[in-house]
């Protein structure tokens, strides 16, 4: 990162401007992120990447918010060269937080498939509960199937309770099944796992979605719950396979029941 | 020859040249409601034991690049193995596999033989039901897809190392393959070889005493480029190739197979060098150190603070050092409070006391010669990594790298690599599976998946 002048860092107090530091040095980058001999792109890829890893260490919550707000705002800036702010939200994706939400909202939106995607995959990992706002808003207006996929899957790797009835609704349509189906079972509530039982045979992940729905809930603690799903999939799947993952778990379940029954004393003989 | 391409389904090859009904052939020609009644519409992979009516494996095989070259020849030389579809998403590499497999039986028969479907998506193959194993050798970042497909479709696995592209991928194939009862090895080969089983053992057992430091030798590659954008060939699906990873202008150098380079140079695709090559020389240091079911503690990326080699410390105080120079060439260096030992592809085996490399750990005699302090360690014998995985699939026992081992030897792959791209150190809590106190590195332990390549 460029040391400021002094009549810079002057400036920056005087006039309380943000950023300037982390500005300049994302600027200084942009052309050659974009540079029309594409080779020359490296080079200045990983000075950025440097930046963002720097600005994320533990510690450097300053900097790293700072660097942050510089790059959501040039994500989101159209006359910023499009192979920029590919490589911009990229970084994001892996130090942004809060300050990058609304940034990426906007680009969600964006007629860029590829910029709306990358968006999509850097607010699957931002930690700020704002992001699951967005990504839940994005899926009830979404039409696109290939991005509503991407936003199924997001709001399932985040565990958003808050989506089931939403993404529920996309388990009857072939081209969203599976991945509804998938993402419930990683959100796995109550109301999650009951959405897959009655697409239970309708396609095979559906059954697989119940086995990661049980494991989840047994890493969770709850074995009652997980042991009902592997004895109703048990009886109910029809995938050969799903069976046979109910019985190894219940199998095992058993196993570890007998394990950790006391052994009776025998009677002493009198 | 005859023209066998109209034979009914169900038919296989025999070593006599003739062409005989499998018990799933049998069962697909069935017309009686009885035969339908009275067996299984699809056979569990349980019954496949030594004594079992129909002991031939139903194979497919995903991702028909260099690596599948050397499976595709020992898989279709097996009697116990029918390869019976390829899949590749170049048109022209799965066409090639497909004449291979076929001229290949049609040679050992006699006869000319055309039973090998060619698939474009691997969905497809692994939605037969006379499919009951795969071989996956696709770049690394479709193995775990495809694998935890495999296994929840109840198909036992062959996977290319390193097993995954992220550490996140691992736990859920380890889970997987436990959920679903499946057989599953990582190709890292080096624990079926001689030389580097007999070093474990030795380092296992105490014969060196406590082994302070390890020296290992990874290579390098060159660094990745950004790369022009220029015409996709004809039959190549090239969004589908890159999967779930993100979208890049095509470029041939990017999707080139190539152990120099290719797409093992991108992070994309992988964990560059300490994927490659970590996946081989880090899985026989966990075994030798029994760490199995778990690794290092810290991870410290070459460059820092002027650290030389890039470096890992097990909670013992263990070294590992990448690049460090190896004694005599060798792959890997381990050295302990009592000796050495140095060991090799080819079977090379170097030891410090020299007679230490002699001993035969299955020979009481020897064994009574042992030093004091030998722990009586007895580390699984392998001796051919695809046969071991046959042989497990019929007895449904564990191979000898399981997922689990897997999972643990890329993890020190993936952690090295975070480290390195990073620039900074990372604390890892083995049992936790967790990055410690440093919350944006953790993101790294999983990546988002470009849509709609979501399968796990």
């Amino acid at each position: 990162m460029k040391v400021l002048t002094p009549f810079q860092n002057v400036m920056n107090k005087v006039f309380g401007s943000r950023d300037v530091a982390e500005k300049q040095a994302v600027e200084e980058l942009i052309p050659q992120l974009a540079d029309p001999e594409v080779k020359n792109r490296y080079a200045a890829q990983m000075k950025l990447q440097d930046l963002a890893s720097d600005a994320s260490k533990p510690g450097n919550s300053r900097k790293r918010k700072a660097l942050g707000r510089v790059l959501a705002a040039k994500a989101a800036d159209a006359s910023v060269p499009q192979p920029a702010r590919v490589w911009i939200v990229r970084q994001l994706e892996y130090m942004g937080r809060d300050e990058a939400v609304s940034a990426l909202a906007k680009l969600l939106r964006d007629k860029d498939a590829e910029l709306a995607e990358c968006a999509r995959r850097a607010l699957e990992k931002n930690p700020a509960s704002a992001a699951t706002t967005v990504l839940r808003n994005a899926l009830g207006k979404a039409s696109d199937p290939v991005m509503k996929i991407g936003l199924i899957n997001s709001l399932g790797e985040r565990g958003d309770a808050k989506s089931v009835a939403l993404i529920a609704k996309e388990l009857p349509d072939a081209k969203t099944a599976s991945a509804a189906a998938l993402a419930l079972s990683k959100v796995a509530t109550a109301a999650a796992i009951e959405a897959i039982w009655p697409v239970l045979n309708k396609f095979p992940e559906a059954g697989e979605a119940l086995i990661n729905a049980a494991a989840k809930l047994k890493a969770k603690g709850n074995d009652d719950g997980a042991r009902a799903i592997y004895e109703r999939l048990e009886k109910e799947a029809k995938s050969p396979a799903v069976r046979t993952a109910a019985e190894i778990s219940l199998g095992r379940a058993r196993a570890s029941q007998t394990a950790a029954k006391p052994v009776p004393k025998k009677k002493k003989k009198q | 020859m005859k023209d066998q391409s109209r034979k009914p389904a169900g038919t296989s090859r025999t070593a006599s040249g003739g062409a005989r009904m499998t018990r799933r052939g049998f069962l697909k020609g069935a017309t009686g409601a009885a035969a339908i009644a009275a067996f299984p519409a699809i056979v569990p992979s349980s019954v496949f034991g030594a004594n079992a009516p129909n002991n031939r494996i139903g194979m497919g095989l995903i991702g028909m690049g260099l690596m599948m070259n050397s499976h595709l020849n020992k898989m279709v030389r097996r009697d116990d193995v029918q390869v019976l579809a390829v899949c590749d998403v170049d048109r022209g590499r799965r066409e090639k596999a497909k004449k291979q497999v076929e001229d290949a039986y049609s040679k050992q028969a006699g006869v000319t033989y055309k039973g090998c479907a060619a698939y474009h998506e691997f969905e497809e193959l692994l939605a037969r039901d006379d499919i009951d194993a795969v071989v996956i050798a696709t770049p690394d970042h479709w193995h775990a897809p495809i694998s935890v497909m495999a296994m929840r479709h109840g198909k036992d696995v062959y996977v290319q190392k390193p097993m995954t592209l992220t550490i996140r991928e691992g736990r859920i194939m380890s889970d997987t393959a436990k959920q679903y009862g499946c057989i599953l090895q990582v190709g890292s080969q080096q624990r079926s070889e001689r030389a580097f089983r007999k070093a474990a053992q030795i380092v296992r057992n105490g014969l060196i005493g406590k082994v302070h430091t390890i020296y290992t030798n990874l290579g390098e590659f060159p660094p990745p480029q950004t790369l022009p954008e220029e015409p996709i060939p004809e039959g190549f699906d090239y969004d589908r190739w890159l999967g779930p990873t993100p979208w890049y202008p095509y470029n041939s150098l990017r999707v080139k197979g190539d152990y120099g380079g290719g797409w093992r140079c991108f992070w994309d695709y992988g964990s560059r060098k300490n994927g490659d090559w970590g996946a081989h020389h880090f899985d026989i240091i966990q075994w030798a150190l029994g760490m199995d079911d778990s690794g290092p503690v810290e991870f410290i990326p070459k460059g820092y603070e002027g650290t030389e080699y890039q470096t890992h410390i097990y909670a013992d105080g263990c070294k590992v050092l990448r690049n460090h120079p190896v004694k005599n060439g060798h792959m890997i260096q381990f050295i302990g409070e009592k000796g050495e030992v140095l060991v090799s592809r080819g079977d090379k085996l170097e030891t410090t006391p020299a007679e230490l490399k002699d001993m035969d750990f299955h020979d009481q005699e020897t064994l009574s010669d042992i030093p004091a302090g030998y722990k009586g360690i007895w580390l699984y014998v392998s001796n051919q990594h695809e046969d071991n995985w046959i042989e497990c699939i019929h007895a449904r026992k564990q191979p000898i790298c399981h997922a689990e081992i897997g999972h643990r030897t890329a993890t020190i792959c993936h952690l090295n690599g975070i480290a390195e791209r990073l620039k900074r150190p990372l604390k890892w809590d083995p049992v936790k599976e967790e990055i410690i106190g440093d919350p944006e590195a953790s993101r790294w332990i999983d990546r988002p998946r470009r849509a709609p390549y979501v399968y796990i």
